[in-house]
């Protein structure tokens, strides 16, 4: 039995305009760039690592679009939950290129002081918040987040964004029945491959969830359907669980590619754009990675901070001995 | 100011905060209506309303978990979980999120949470409520381990944890919730401070939380046979007071550690390790632990599992006589 999955985009911009599609011109624009920035950062970061430079990288295809569409569909003032797949998101909530690079490079001036994986950055505020290496475990903080911002009246939402190896860990089960339980304003967004069982959205009806079923891979369906969870959070409706199906025929298309037409057909665009845009991005990132090599790695001067607050005796004694150690290193060479 | 057990001491304490700072809330499975389990909660939904003190559903995991959103939000969670011994199906979020989340996003984020956790034998829980695991948490860098051993401290350091920035996991040893009381003031304990509660010459006796009482005890019966005995009630496990430690052992040069925890792998190792690096020039005798056994805690038998006056000064009295 076919599931019908939500899909904005087809060939034809007059039938997507005839959808509905609830991003206004600015953030239809942000989209479209923020996808396509997404493209040229992966082939750079998928060269690095065919280099060597980088150990470990997973590639944002075929998340970015989802990814994107959710991210852009948030208000400042929202929490991101990222899964390790979410650079387009990362890049849509105002991460910066070189930020970008200099965490998956380790060099100096990572904002996470080459703590974390390649790929696993983070920003302030909320924005995006540093993912784990725990599957799942941001679905119940994006419940919390949630909870706290209901208990505070403000009038924002928290969205999670995993894949499918997060729905069997206990997370997933508790995040979607806290959520439920307080009503709490929270979107979680699976990314799924549509051949799951049950079905992820069957689930999501099973814990009381108002459940979205879309197609993964269309940018503007999944930004409708966030903004859609967005807005009956907000009116203090509850949470939704949206699953997003990722995959099929269209697992190698471009999903800036797929946007352009829609773009191009609200006079948003044009290849004079492209080609500028474009240019943009590779010197951006070209100069950024003269930066990173400019900067070298990572100072190892941090790795003992931000355990607590405040270094307590053990640290502070961690740290001096660690300092021994260096000064007697450099004195060896 | 009041003579209080430690329960209500806990209850006041956090009475206090709460009018203090509008950011702590409540959190845990049934801290509204019944007060908590053992009664430390009581009052506080009457008082706060429920945007402040929250049931929540029967799940650790979830409740930890909720703790930690709202702490990245900008609250102050005490999230209260029954007994320790369900702490287990939280582990990963305590472990791998409300430690990790200040180091692995180099400080953007953190997760000021204080986890009330009764533990402890004595109570005839059984071996399901009635486990000492701080050793557990104290092998987790981000974590502040408490445990207090009367309502005055208990009250004092809660007060420090609420007004710290990290996470603090806060150890109720349950059967001294309502032995005794104390005056309970609004002084505030800071973290990582042992307090001597008995001064001797001849040895010193470390203890925390639940053993404290069985510690003076001995410290008595000792003395009782001409032993003096410094008592050292730790109050914090991470970070530990080393200088007060040290500063007994270099008066003492004898040491014995009074754990209730199984023995192997224990807080009282790390004790014997510690004095082992920093203090045995000092030393005249080996180290003595006195902890509970290497099973679980057996529920008809948990006097014979807990480490009670009479072993504590038999081994003062091998240890001083070494």
């Amino acid at each position: 039995m076919g599931r019908q999955l939500l899909s904005l985009l087809s060939a034809d911009p007059e039938s997507t305009e005839a959808a509905n599609v609830l991003l206004d011109d600015e953030r239809l624009s942000a989209l479209y760039e923020t996808l396509t920035l997404t493209r040229i950062l992966d082939d750079t970061c998928v060269r690095l690592h065919q280099d060597g430079r980088v150990g470990f990288f997973v590639p944002s295809l075929p998340a970015a679009a989802s990814s994107a569409g959710a991210a852009i569909a948030l208000h400042d003032g929202d929490w991101l939950f990222p899964s390790f797949r979410d650079a387009a998101a990362y890049l849509a909530r105002g991460g910066r290129i070189d930020d970008f690079l200099a965490q998956l490079l380790g060099a100096d001036g990572d904002l996470v002081k080459g703590r974390q994986l390649p790929g696993h950055g983070s920003l302030p505020g909320g924005r995006f918040v540093a993912p784990s290496g725990a599957a799942g475990t941001q679905i119940q903080h994006a419940a919390g987040v949630a909870l706290a911002m209901q208990l505070r009246g403000d009038a924002q939402v928290a969205l999670a964004i995993f894949g499918p190896s997060a729905v069997a860990q206990g997370a997933f089960h508790t995040g979607l029945n806290t959520a439920v339980c307080h009503q709490v304003p929270a979107i979680f967004l699976c990314r799924t491959l549509g051949t799951e069982h049950p079905p992820l959205a069957e689930r999501g009806r099973g814990y009381g969830l108002a459940t979205e079923l879309v197609d993964g891979m269309d940018c503007l369906a999944v930004a409708n359907t966030v903004a859609t969870a967005r807005a009956r959070a907000i009116d203090g409706d509850g949470p939704t669980l949206i699953e997003a199906v990722v995959g099929g025929a269209e697992l190698e298309q471009d999903a800036a590619g797929r946007l352009r037409g829609f773009v191009e057909h609200r006079g948003l665009w044009d290849a004079e754009r492209e080609e500028a845009f474009v240019r943009r991005c590779q010197d951006r990132v070209l100069d950024a990675l003269e930066a990173v090599d400019n900067a070298g790695p990572v100072s190892a001067g941090g790795v003992l901070e931000d355990v607590w607050a405040e270094q307590p005796w053990m640290l502070q004694e961690q740290t001096a001995r660690l300092q021994e150690q260096r000064l007697k290193d450099d004195g060896d060479v | 100011m009041s003579e209080l057990t430690m329960a209500q001491a806990v209850n006041q304490a956090l009475r206090d905060e709460m009018h203090r700072d509008d950011r702590i809330v409540v959190l845990g499975e049934e801290v509204g209506a019944l007060g908590g389990l053992f009664g430390v909660t009581e009052g506080l939904l009457e008082e706060f309303g429920d945007r402040r003190v929250i049931d929540t559903l029967a799940a650790e995991g979830g409740l930890v978990g909720t703790a930690v959103g709202l702490a990245l939000y900008g609250l102050r969670p005490v999230a209260e979980i029954q007994f320790v011994d369900f702490v287990w199906s939280g582990f990963e979020q305590l472990v791998s999120e409300m430690a990790k989340l200040r180091y692995r996003s180099a400080g953007q984020y953190s997760c000021p949470v204080v986890l009330r956790l009764p533990y402890g034998a004595g109570v005839g829980g059984g071996m399901y409520q009635s486990q000492s695991p701080e050793a557990h948490f104290c092998h987790i860098p981000g974590l502040t381990v408490v445990a207090p051993a009367d309502g005055a401290d208990a009250a004092g350091l809660l007060r420090s944890a609420l007004r710290g920035e990290d996470p603090v996991v806060f150890l109720e040893p349950k059967r001294l919730y309502r032995e005794g009381r104390t005056h309970v003031s609004d002084e505030v304990v800071p973290l990582g401070s042992a307090r001597l509660r008995r001064e001797g010459t001849d040895v010193t006796l470390v203890a925390y939380g639940s053993t404290v009482p069985a510690a003076l005890e001995a410290a008595e019966l000792a003395a009782a046979r001409g032993i003096q005995a410094d008592v050292l009630d730790l109050r914090t496990l991470v970070p530990l007071d080393i200088a007060a430690l040290l500063r007994s052992i270099s008066k003492t040069g004898r040491a014995v550690l009074v754990s209730e925890a199984p023995r192997t792998g224990g807080y009282a190792g790390e004790l014997a390790a510690t004095l082992a690096e920093r203090a045995v020039l000092h030393l005249e005798a080996p180290v003595e632990r006195v902890t509970g056994f290497d099973t679980p805690v057996p529920y008809a038998h948990e006097d014979k599992y807990l480490p009670d006056a009479d072993r504590i000064t038999a081994a003062i009295e091998r240890v001083a006589n070494f």
